[in-house]
């Protein structure tokens, strides 16, 4: 059921809005890492990234994962700038929609 | 795709499917060396969403980095389809970037929305000449899934 496993709800234009729907660690870093829904990446895939490179468990790799799917995004990550960037880039090596913005929540 | 043998793992597949695999990943390894494409554009997405300068900079600084770590990923693969010994979890996934990215691609050309996935294992028309796109795509999709499902919850394959 590859369907099943498969982004839905299609985001062509990032929209400005960037209102966060989980963070992950405190609440005073001041930048946050978003990954996106998109139509092609698998969920399992996100799910197997996510843990892969945060060290996340199952459990919180796939609850963020259907934060993306169901909410439209998530905050995967949160730190320094520097850091922000650098998962940022990880996450791009694979193949995930993300983005890093100042977290003004 | 894979099977797990011990603490590695080994590819499973006809000596077809790798040639046509290989042929696919050195296609996409010599558009994104060449950088030409704008199918690729889900390779080297956007960081910065709401500051364009700062993700000027970061494209500027970063965008090489990201080539090459998607250029070795697809190295490694296409090298590995050509052995028939046993991988470690790094080829793995250097293997399921592969996969992955190469899907990126295609459902980029394919223009892949909500409503093709649930039809997408499905579907052979070919009004437009994309069926053999659309049969790849989904091949990709059901290697990548297998692939995962034989790695099981545990991230590194233990």
């Amino acid at each position: 059921m590859v369907a099943a496993r498969t982004f839905t709800n299609r985001t062509d234009t990032l929209p400005a809005d960037t209102t966060t729907t989980d963070t992950t660690e405190s609440h005073d870093s001041p930048w946050v890492v978003i990954v996106w829904n998109d139509p092609i990446n698998l969920m399992s895939y996100v799910t197997w990234v996510l843990q892969k490179l945060f060290g996340y468990s199952l459990e919180k790799a796939t609850a963020l994962m259907l934060d993306v799917h169901e909410k439209g995004r998530a905050v995967v990550s949160n730190g320094s700038r520097e850091k922000a960037e650098f998962d940022v880039h990880r996450l791009h090596e694979h193949g995930l929609w993300a983005t890093m913005q100042k977290d003004d929540a | 795709m894979i099977e797990r043998v011990g603490d590695s793992y080994r590819i499973v597949l006809d000596d077809t499917s790798r040639a046509v695999l290989t042929t696919v990943l050195g296609e996409l390894r010599d558009e994104i060396t060449t950088g030409t494409g704008g199918h690729l554009t889900r390779l080297f997405p956007v960081a910065y969403h709401a500051d364009p300068v700062a993700d000027d900079e970061f494209r500027r600084l970063m965008h090489d980095d990201l080539a090459a770590s998607h250029l070795a990923a697809l190295e490694t693969t296409i090298t590995m389809l050509g052995r028939h010994d046993d991988l470690g979890a790094e080829e793995v996934e250097a293997l399921m970037r592969s996969l992955n990215a190469t899907r990126l691609v295609l459902g980029t050309i394919l223009d892949v929305t909500d409503d093709d996935a649930d039809d997408e294992e499905e579907d052979d028309r070919d009004a437009d000449g994309m069926a053999d796109h659309r049969r790849l795509y989904a091949f990709l999709g059901w290697a990548l899934g297998h692939t995962l499902d034989v790695l099981g919850s545990d991230p590194t394959g233990r």
